[in-house]
């Protein structure tokens, strides 16, 4: 009734991707034991050890990075010197650093010199996304502070989790809405309607109109986080909304909607994300979401609109 | 998780009896030995086998008996399949709130499959991914859950109203038991229609009797309700077609004889009714509390002054006039294990914050002392006339002395003895708290009251009659209770305390209660 399209999609029930069955069909299809079992179940914060362990694939094999890495050693002088120093002569140790940023946000900075151009997942808590390093093995990204003590690791190529801490004491007022999905696949993306803006208004927030966290310190309105680096195999996208609940200079509602765009890319494919929902003191849990996309050349090029994925947001005025 | 003993005797049982007849597709052997049923498998619902037998339709515990035969259920691989079907309003956003909620609390990962507008099944696994139970959503109607119930397509039915008599005569030909039977339907949650402006307008109440007269273009602009003479009353409504809708024409419209004016603009929900409210200051439209979004509610005033806000105290006591609880009802059959405690979860502080987060009003006993009822005691001197004296005044405040309200508060149908629905569901909910032992120690006292029609000595005795009923309503469920620790008390003070305004039906109905106080 609140999702709109024409006419019912019709389509086979979709089989979640994450959490059912991905630790043993990863087993069965490298038939080996190393990916230690449990890992699979990619909301699990941290402590994730090997890179076949990589989220939301349950079937990959070990990557490929390893194979050069084995082939590396014949051409060499003296191979055991070298993992010491990437290509610009910087040491190779890496390192995650955290830093506090406006609006209950941290700023994430990885620097990996040995692994320039390879994948880097971010994480925190439940949520996660995939960056790729820059040609000198850097990843900057923003990410929002979930609680006044946050904690975040970073999961490099080579299978090392560097972790680093915030101190964010206003962490906690805020109310989030996540949303994540596989690089590669389409996503939902967050809408927030601030106090009763329409579609295209000053009060939408979305990836097309996303705000600086700073509105949120003002009291002004939340933000929208994009996380992720488009493209990446084996990766994950993130969206995350945050409103100041404690602390907002307007009373009202905001409300949610989640909405994934059909193009020619993606018609036809099953969408396959996690919602999260997290605030007013609750903790809230990862939901795995699959639905259906139109077949291509059906000329339904609307997005599909979902607004009952989410509950609105109810903001007293602190004013 | 179930164990399977093949105990030496039970292989034994096996070995000597002959095999089942073909038409026979399971055979359960009694794990002590002795009893043998062969039938039809009819179902399993991961504890019991339901099975059709020469003796007729047999339950059987499986945890007794082994099975054999073609169509035993693989107990290990067992998926509990529930299916909730009904009320949009319901199963829009609280219902699936719950679930989630639900798995959460018990650890479960939740997934949800969503296969168009109006459904979805979510999937609850265990941590280890062995899938647990599939719960399968159709948001129709009201009237499309009972019909669901009734053909046994679904396991639970959504509902925004009372179940009718014509439904429960169905729902009894079909089998499924009476709909209307406390230990079939339960208030999950209360919803409410509000009248909603824009932030902006000056307007702070308005009328029941205003209100119809705005709805139904009688009144056409904000003069004659105390607003800005000669700007036009912008109307807007839901759909004819959506439940909460007829709902409100059904309490506002049709008992003058009125319908909607056709001037009011259609919306396709309640949340678009009160956003498009919200941004125009001249925007009148009734809509749902659970949807109101950055709409502002009116009050709805009686002729005598007393003004009822949707505030949640006044919600979840039905004092405010215009309540929609949301029920589920069940068939009288057992369900499974996964249901079953899932709606034990619906009545757990947990699951009421959860509803609270959905916009709706939980079941949750409020309680509010004496002195938050200033302004109905500052109504009722007021109202004191001729009928009610001060010294019946001085004797209900010296009997209320030192007690708190407690939200759930009784009220009955209308010219019958018995408690509504709503009510019925107070009743259990209090009792299981007795039980459980929440108010030892303390004075619970059943406060009678009535409407002002009649004489003030008929209302008295009205009120008293009430307060037994709904005191003997109480220690009847409570039957696990130890009586010594918690006192009951039933007094009736009449017309002394009205809630509402006594000019309208709706304000004597609102009269017509029996309050719970606590000391």
């Amino acid at each position: 009734m609140r999702t709109s399209g024409n006419k019912p999609l019709s389509g086979a029930f979709v089989a979640a991707f994450l959490v059912l069955g991905a630790g043993t069909a990863a087993q069965a299809a490298d038939g080996t034991q190393a990916g230690s079992g449990g890992a699979e179940v990619i909301l699990a914060a941290v402590g994730v050890t090997a890179g076949p362990a990589l989220p939301a694939d349950p079937g990959h094999g070990p990557l490929p990075r390893h194979e050069v890495a084995l082939a590396v050693p014949e051409d060499l002088p003296s191979p055991g010197a070298l993992p010491s120093y990437g290509p610009l002569g910087l040491l190779c140790a890496a390192s995650l650093t955290a830093e506090p940023a406006p609006g209950a946000t941290v700023d994430l900075t990885v620097q990996t010199p040995c692994l320039a151009g390879e994948p880097v997942t971010l994480r925190h808590g439940p949520l996660e996304a995939t960056y790729l390093a820059s040609s000198s093995g850097v990843v900057r990204a923003r990410f929002p502070a979930f609680d006044p003590m946050a904690e975040f690791t970073a999961v490099l190529s080579d299978g090392q989790t560097l972790a680093a801490a915030a101190a964010v004491p206003g962490a906690s007022g805020y109310e989030r809405m996540v949303t994540m999905w596989p690089t590669g696949g389409s996503g939902l993306s967050v809408h927030a309607y601030e106090f009763g803006a329409g579609p295209g208004g000053a009060g939408h927030v979305w990836h097309g109109a996303p705000r600086q966290p700073a509105v949120a310190e003002a009291g002004r309105g939340g933000y929208l986080l994009e996380l992720g680096t488009p493209g990446v195999s084996e990766g994950r996208m993130a969206e995350v909304y945050s409103f100041p609940a404690v602390g907002s200079r307007r009373e009202g509602a905001v409300r949610l909607a989640l909405s994934a765009e059909v193009t020619p890319e993606t018609c036809g494919r099953p969408i396959e994300a996690v919602t999260l929902q997290i605030g007013d003191g609750l903790p809230g849990a990862p939901v795995a979401v699959s639905l259906p996309v139109p077949d291509c050349g059906t000329g339904q090029a609307t997005d599909l609109v979902l607004k009952n994925l989410a509950r609105d947001l109810r903001i007293g005025s602190t004013d | 998780m179930r164990r399977i003993c093949l105990g030496a005797a039970v292989l034994a049982a096996l070995a000597t009896d002959p095999g089942p007849a073909a038409a026979q597709d399971v055979r359960l052997t009694a794990r002590g030995g002795g009893l043998v049923l062969d039938g039809n498998l009819l179902g399993f619902d991961g504890e019991f086998y339901r099975i059709d037998t020469v003796y007729g339709v047999l339950t059987v515990d499986a945890t007794g008996v082994q099975c054999s035969g073609p169509a035993c259920p693989d107990l290990e691989a067992f998926v509990a399949q529930v299916t909730i079907s009904g009320a949009t309003a319901m199963g829009d956003v609280l219902m699936p709130a719950l679930v989630e909620a639900f798995a959460a609390q018990r650890g479960l990962a939740a997934s949800r499959a969503i296969r168009d507008p109006l459904g979805f099944t979510y999937s609850l696994a265990e941590p280890d991914g062995r899938p647990l139970a599939r719960i399968d959503f159709r948001l129709t109607t009201t009237e499309e859950g009972f019909a669901d119930l009734v053909a046994g397509e679904a396991d639970l039915a959504m509902a925004a109203r009372e179940v009718t008599p014509a439904e429960v005569a169905l729902g009894r030909e079909a089998g499924i038991g009476t709909l209307s039977a406390p230990s079939q339907s339960r208030v999950v949650a209360f919803d409410a229609f509000v009248a909603a402006v824009a932030p902006g307008n000056a307007l702070d109440a308005i009328s029941i009797e205003n209100l119809t007269r705005a709805l139904s273009g009688e009144i056409a602009d904000w003069g004659p309700l105390g607003g800005t003479a000669d700007a036009p009353i912008r109307l807007h409504a839901m759909e004819q077609s959506l439940g909460p809708q007829q709902g409100i024409e059904t309490v506002l419209l049709a008992p003058g004889g009125q319908t909607l004016s056709p001037a009011a603009r259609r919306h396709p929900d309640a949340a678009s009714v009160a956003d498009a409210v919200a941004g125009d200051p001249y925007a009148l439209g009734v809509t749902l509390a659970s949807a109101l979004g950055s709409a502002r509610t009116l009050a709805l005033a009686g002729g005598c002054g007393v003004a009822l806000r949707a505030d949640e105290v006044a919600v979840r006591s039905e004092d405010y006039p215009l309540v929609a609880p949301m029920f589920l009802y069940a068939p009288a059959r057992r369900l499974p294990a996964v249901a079953r405690d899932f709606l034990s979860f619906l009545s757990t502080p947990a699951a009421e914050r959860v509803i609270r987060r959905a916009g709706f009003t939980d079941l949750g006993a409020r309680r509010q002392p004496l002195a938050a009822q200033g302004e109905r005691l500052a109504n009722a001197i007021l109202t004191a006339g001729s009928e009610t004296r001060l010294a019946d005044l001085q004797a209900m405040i010296r009997a209320l002395a030192g007690a708190e309200r407690l939200s759930p508060t009784f009220r009955f149908r209308p010219g019958a003895a018995g408690l509504d629905a709503p009510s019925r569901g107070h009743a259990v909910l209090l009792s299981e708290a007795i039980e459980a032992g929440v108010h030892d120690g303390r004075e619970l006292i059943f406060a009678g009251f009535s409407d002002g029609e009649g004489s003030a000595e008929a209302n008295l005795r009205i009120a008293r009659a009430r307060a037994e009923t709904a005191m003997s309503a109480v220690r009847a469920l409570a039957d696990g209770a130890d009586f010594d620790r918690v006192r009951f008390t039933a007094v009736a003070f009449g017309e002394a305390l009205p809630m509402a305004c006594d000019d309208t039906e709706w304000g004597r109905r609102i009269n017509r209660r029996v309050e719970v106080w606590i000391r």
